[in-house]
Formats: structure tokens, C-alpha cells, sequence
């Protein structure tokens, strides 16, 4: 074979490769069209089998929850591997229309229903996707959901009242079994019968308000008791006694309360009923009766003792203005700095409970006040140790048990 | 008629600032005429809003919001029985059987109690315990965390050192004068640190430590088994200085909100008097 033959073959050679290679590219950009031109997927994927739906429990359920679960479809993972979601359906009853629940993506086995009313029948339905075609749908039901009887994310609170209401009875056991029981005597109390005493010096009136709380209310009940000692000094000095009220039944527990003060100090006949009032329910009428009666009567002492809203600062700067010396107490903590502006001395919060506990020395009330503080000593000790092991160390066993309790 | 009812409304409002002044007999008819149509208008609204749909409707209509209810049945005794537990309040105006009203009182006082318990306890003391005790989170750095440590012991000792050794053992007492340097030194070590700490994080933590050191102040102040005296004096001493503190910033929070309130009426006044100008065309 000559040169000349040779270059022949060689550039025939080349251009046979070359036109190979551009029909192969050619074929590559093809390919979508061909792909294109394929028919569509008219296969639905097979169903998932096995669905499964029941009330779903957990710390704080409340009923509202029903979790679902269900065995891929053979078309999920296998098969022709063409599922992509599964649709999910819920309905009210099995004649009842589908509704829309949500979806699962493709290998998902379980779906939780968190908006369910709690002991209403369901009916669950799921059907796989293939982007094209659903399965044949199947359902399950009925099923409802069920309130948790016991919700365990509140054992603390179940523990810590437990402890309290144990120290509370051990501490009213005590008392009742004639323990002396110490209570530091609450300054405002030396305040009430400086207040008192006064009044009978000049010859006045005391204006006593247990608030504008119902009788349910502890602050009420509370006032109740101071109003038994205020009322026993006031019949012991023959001091006019004015007790408003803004609630029926308070008016007659306030009855009660001053008619037998006067008969334990012996002077059932200075009870005057005239005096132990009731003026109107709604707050700034009441308010503005009480300063009428304040500018008119003239009382020299006034003792504001209870469940306070917005007409605590009306009351006492208007006994301020009246000149008349002033106690107040109550636990509003929002109420608090009026009274501590416009009065002589405030009992704040717990001292009211701690005032009426320390006069009537009455076992209940002393117990409550024993085990609040003892809950007081455990609150510190838990809280310090908290913020000292915190510091220490942030990952420590405690804090995340603390985090969680 | 609007325009007699603004009326009524702005010689009401004036007659009760008048009050400012002094009682007069402007004042005292407004008063008895708010006390008066308070007592007839909550008579009224108790009656319609609690006793007709919730006691008469279902005994005696056999209704709940429009929807009949069987005589008999459980939400007819539902309704029966606390209605006779509401009459047995009145039983206290007859002295010989007034004992039985404690009856409803005490199912009252007592179920709203135990429904109200477990949300206390939860809202009330294990949320506040829980975030008082972490409130220090704000400080990754073990080194920023010892050092906020030592400045809280540092503050905490120097408030209780001044508030109580100072007053019981007297300036001059040696142990005071240890105490001065002492003192001297926490102040000195806690301004380097409070201004090593101007970071929005150390800032954070300072917040949160003297919230701690509030809190079991506080706790301390409203102890009622000892005296306050010693440790626990200067601990309360520190409780009731934040306890003002904290009643100064909500009493100009509130006198704020009165000072709007009072706004909103001064202009329901001048309102009242623009109405009038129109009328006379002035």
C-alpha cells in the first residue's frame, strides 16, 4: 500500500468518525422529543394496604388527635417506583363526603390529624400519587379521639401541690393540736388600731371597705376576718362603725361579721345595721358613693381591706384630700401603688392573708400561712440551685431535667 | 335628640369634676342618680344574662339557646339544682335555717377553687420557678457566666452588708470597716464588669441576674415564720426596694393611661360644645 493510499484511508476514516459522532450528538438532542412523544401514565400506582387509624395519646392530648398509619404502597420503593405522595382524606361518617385531610410524601408510613373534635366518629381515607393517577382509595373508621384522663406533662404541678397541701395540713394539725405556731406581727396591724384609736379620739367614724370582690373571693374573705377584729376595737370604743359594700352577699357576711363582734365584746346594743351598707355593684358608682361618704360622715379613719380594681386610687386620694388617716391591703398587685401613694401604711399582697391568719389565730388560716412560706423556702432553694448549676454548667443532667419538669 | 343625650352625658360629666372643687349639690345628684340606675340596670342584666337563659329557660321553657331540652332530663337537672343552690344563699335572712346558704357557698368557693388550682400552680409558680431559675441563659461563655456569678454574690452581699451589719454593728466596729473595703472592692469589680459586659448578651444576663436577685428578695420580704431580722432583714430590705420600684414604674404607667381617659372625656366635652355652637350658629 502506497503513501498516497494510505492518506485515502486514513482521512476516510476521519470523516466516517466524524459524521458518527455528529449523528450521536444529534441523537442526544433528540432525545427529549422522543421522550416526549412516549404516551402518558395511565397506570394508577397500586393502593397502600394495611391503614390504620387510632387515638393518638401523648402528654396533653386533649382528644384532638388521631394518627393514622399504613403500609407503602408496592408501587413505593419498589414496584414501579413512580409513587410521590399520598393523598389523605377525613370524613364525618361512612356515607359522608371526603374531605381533605393533607398529604404524606412517598415513604411516609404515618400522618397525625390534629384538628379532630374530640369524641366525634371519623372516617380516614388515603390513596397513593404518581404525579399522574391515584390509587384506589382506602378507608378506615370509625375512630375518635379521647381526652387524656391523667396528663402526665403536669406531674409537677400534681407533685409541688401535694407537697404544699401536705405541708398546709401537717401545719394545721399543728395548730389545731395548740402548737405555737410564730407569725411575726404584720406592721400595718399596729397601723389599723392606731387608726381606730384616733377616730375615737376625735370622735368620728371609721369607714371600713372590704373591696369590691365577691364572696368568693379569698381577698374578700380575708377582709371578712380583719373586719371582725376592726369591728370588736370599734364596739369596744363605741366608734360608728360605716361599712359599704358592693355586693349583696358581702353586705350580709359584713352583717354577720360586726353584729357578732359587738356581741363577743359584750355590746350587743351598739350593733347598728344602718351602718353596714350596700351601695351598688357597678364599681364607679360604688366609688363615687364611698367618696360622698367620706366628704359627709367624715371619717377619721379609713380601711380599705380587699379585692381592689380602678377605684382604688379614686377611694384613697379622696380620703387623703378628707384628711383622714389611711390603711389599706390588698393582693391587687396592680391596685398596690396607688394605695402605697395615697395611704399611711398598705398591707401588701400575702400580708393581707398573713393579717387575718395572725388575728383570728385560726388553725386553717395558720396552716395556709405555714405552708406558703415553707413553699416560699422551697421555691428559693429550687431557683438557686437552678441558676448555680446553670452557671456551672449549661448541659448538666438537672437543667434539662429542670427544662422539662 | 342625640343632642339632648350629649347633653345629659356633658352636664353629668361636669357635675362630677365639680367634685374637684368641693362636695356640692351637683356632685351628690350625680352620684345618688349613678347609684341609683346602676342598681335598677344590674338588676336587669343579672336577670337576663344569668338567671332567665340559665335557670328559667331550661326549667321552665324546657330551652337552652333555643334548643328544647327534655323535662327531666340531665341538662334540665343541670340547671334546676344550681338554681336551688342560688336560692339557698337567701336563706341567711331567716336566722333558723340561715346555715343551709353555707351549702351553696361552699360548693361555690370550693369548686371554683379546684378548677382554679392546678392552672395557679402551673401559671403562677412552676413557669416563673422554671424561668427564674434559667433566666441566666443569656450567658454561653463559662468565663462571662463565673464572672456574673461573683458579681450577683458580690451585689447581693454588698446590699445586705449595707442595709443590715452596717446599722447593727456601727461604722466604727472593725468588722464594718472590713466591710467598707469589701463593699468598695464589689462596686469597683462590678462596673469593670458591667461595662465588659455592654454587649447585647452580657446585657441580657445583668438584667436577668438582678431579676433573680429581685425575686428571693422579695420572697424573702413576704416570709412571715421569722423576724425580719439578720440575713433575712437584709434580704427583705432588698425585696421591698425592688417591691417600689416596681409599684413606681406601674403607677406612672396607669396615671398615663388615666390621663388619656381623661382626654377622651375633656373631648367628648368639646365636642358637646362645638355641637352647641352649630345649633346657635355661632
Amino acid at each position: 500500500m502506497n503513501a498516497a493510499m494510505t492518506m485515502k484511508l486514513l482521512r476516510c476514516f476521519s470523516f466516517s468518525a466524524v459524521v458518527l459522532l455528529a449523528a450521536c450528538a444529534w441523537a442526544q438532542d433528540a432525545e427529549p422529543d422522543t421522550a416526549a412523544a412516549l404516551p402518558l401514565d395511565t397506570i394508577p400506582p397500586a393502593p397502600v394496604t394495611g391503614l390504620s387509624a387510632r387515638d393518638y395519646v401523648d402528654n396533653s392530648d386533649a382528644g384532638d388527635k388521631i394518627e393514622l398509619t399504613w403500609v407503602l404502597s408496592p408501587d413505593d420503593g419498589g414496584g414501579a417506583e413512580d409513587v410521590v405522595s399520598y393523598q389523605l382524606w377525613r370524613s364525618g361518617g361512612a356515607e359522608a363526603e371526603w374531605d381533605s385531610l393533607g398529604t404524606a410524601a412517598a415513604g411516609e408510613t404515618r400522618y397525625r390529624d390534629e384538628a379532630a373534635e374530640p369524641g366525634v366518629d371519623y372516617y380516614y381515607g388515603i390513596a397513593a400519587f404518581d404525579g399522574a393517577n391515584y390509587s384506589e382509595r382506602v378507608s378506615f373508621g370509625p375512630v375518635a379521639g379521647r381526652a387524656n384522663f391523667f396528663q402526665s406533662s403536669r406531674m409537677s404541678v400534681l407533685v409541688l401541690m401535694l407537697v404544699f397541701f401536705g405541708m398546709v395540713l401537717v401545719f394545721t394539725k399543728l395548730a389545731e393540736r395548740g402548737a405555737d405556731l410564730f407569725v411575726r406581727r404584720i406592721p400595718g396591724l399596729n397601723a389599723i388600731e392606731e387608726a381606730v384609736g384616733r377616730a375615737t379620739e376625735m370622735g368620728r367614724p371609721v369607714l371600713y371597705v372590704p373591696g369590691i370582690g365577691e364572696i368568693d373571693n379569698i381577698m374578700t374573705i380575708a377582709s371578712l376576718t380583719i373586719l371582725s377584729h376592726v369591728a370588736k376595737i370599734t364596739a369596744r370604743y363605741e366608734t360608728p362603725l360605716i361599712v359599704p359594700t358592693a355586693r349583696a352577699v358581702v353586705m350580709s357576711a359584713a352583717e354577720e361579721v360586726v353584729k357578732e363582734a359587738h356581741a363577743a365584746v359584750g355590746k350587743p346594743d351598739g350593733y347598728n345595721p344602718d351602718n353596714i351598707r350596700y351601695l351598688s355593684d357597678a364599681q364607679f358608682a360604688f366609688a363615687g358613693a364611698v367618696n360622698g361618704i367620706m366628704l359627709r360622715e367624715k371619717p377619721a379613719a379609713n380601711l380599705y381591706m380587699g379585692a381592689f380594681w380602678a377605684e382604688s386610687l379614686l377611694l384613697a386620694e379622696t380620703g387623703f384630700e378628707a384628711g383622714a388617716i389611711q390603711v389599706a391591703g390588698t393582693a391587687m398587685v396592680s391596685q398596690l401603688p396607688f394605695f402605697v401613694t395615697a395611704c399611711d401604711f398598705t398591707l401588701m399582697g400575702e400580708e393581707l392573708y398573713a393579717a387575718s391568719a395572725y388575728l383570728s389565730r385560726e388553725p386553717k388560716l395558720l396552716g395556709g400561712l405555714k405552708g406558703s412560706d415553707w413553699m416560699k423556702v422551697l421555691s428559693i432553694t429550687i431557683m438557686t440551685a437552678g441558676v448555680v448549676l446553670y452557671l456551672l454548667n449549661p448541659d448538666n443532667a438537672f437543667v434539662a431535667w429542670f427544662s422539662s419538669w | 335628640m342625640t343632642f339632648i343625650w350629649t347633653t345629659i352625658g356633658a352636664i353629668l360629666t361636669l357635675s362630677i369634676y365639680s367634685f374637684l372643687y368641693k362636695d356640692n349639690p351637683f356632685y351628690k345628684f350625680a352620684e345618688h342618680l349613678v347609684v341609683g340606675v346602676s342598681a335598677g340596670y344590674y338588676l336587669v342584666i343579672y336577670y337576663f344574662n344569668y338567671i332567665h337563659p340559665n335557670v328559667f329557660s331550661p326549667v321552665f321553657l324546657l330551652e337552652i339557646g333555643g334548643e328544647p331540652i327534655g323535662f327531666g332530663s340531665f341538662l334540665w337537672w343541670m340547671a334546676l339544682i344550681p338554681g336551688l343552690l342560688g336560692v339557698l344563699l337567701y336563706a341567711r335572712f331567716f336566722p333558723k335555717i340561715a346555715w343551709v346558704g353555707r351549702w351553696a357557698l361552699g360548693i361555690y368557693v370550693g369548686g371554683y377553687a379546684g378548677l382554679g388550682l392546678s392552672p395557679v400552680m402551673q401559671a403562677r409558680v412552676i413557669e416563673q420557678l422554671r424561668a427564674n431559675a434559667l433566666s441566666v441563659a443569656g450567658v454561653e461563655d463559662p468565663f462571662a457566666a463565673m464572672t456574673n456569678l461573683a458579681l450577683a454574690v458580690g451585689i447581693f452581699a454588698a446590699m445586705i452588708y449595707l442595709l443590715v451589719v452596717k446599722r447593727n454593728l456601727g461604722a466604727k466596729n472593725p468588722l464594718a470597716k472590713v466591710g467598707v473595703l469589701v463593699v468598695s472592692a464589689v462596686i469597683a469589680y462590678g462596673g469593670w464588669l458591667v461595662l465588659s459586659l455592654i454587649s447585647s448578651a452580657g446585657v441580657v444576663s445583668l438584667t436577668n441576674i438582678l431579676l433573680v436577685i429581685g425575686l428571693l428578695g422579695t420572697l424573702s420580704y413576704f416570709f412571715f415564720s421569722m423576724k425580719h431580722k439578720g440575713i433575712l432583714g437584709g434580704l427583705a430590705r432588698v425585696g421591698i426596694v425592688f417591691l417600689m420600684v416596681g409599684f413606681g414604674a406601674s403607677f406612672g404607667y396607669t396615671v398615663m393611661s388615666r390621663i388619656s381617659l381623661l382626654i377622651g372625656r375633656v373631648g367628648f366635652l368639646i365636642d358637646w360644645v362645638g355641637q352647641i355652637r352649630g345649633i346657635f350658629g355661632a
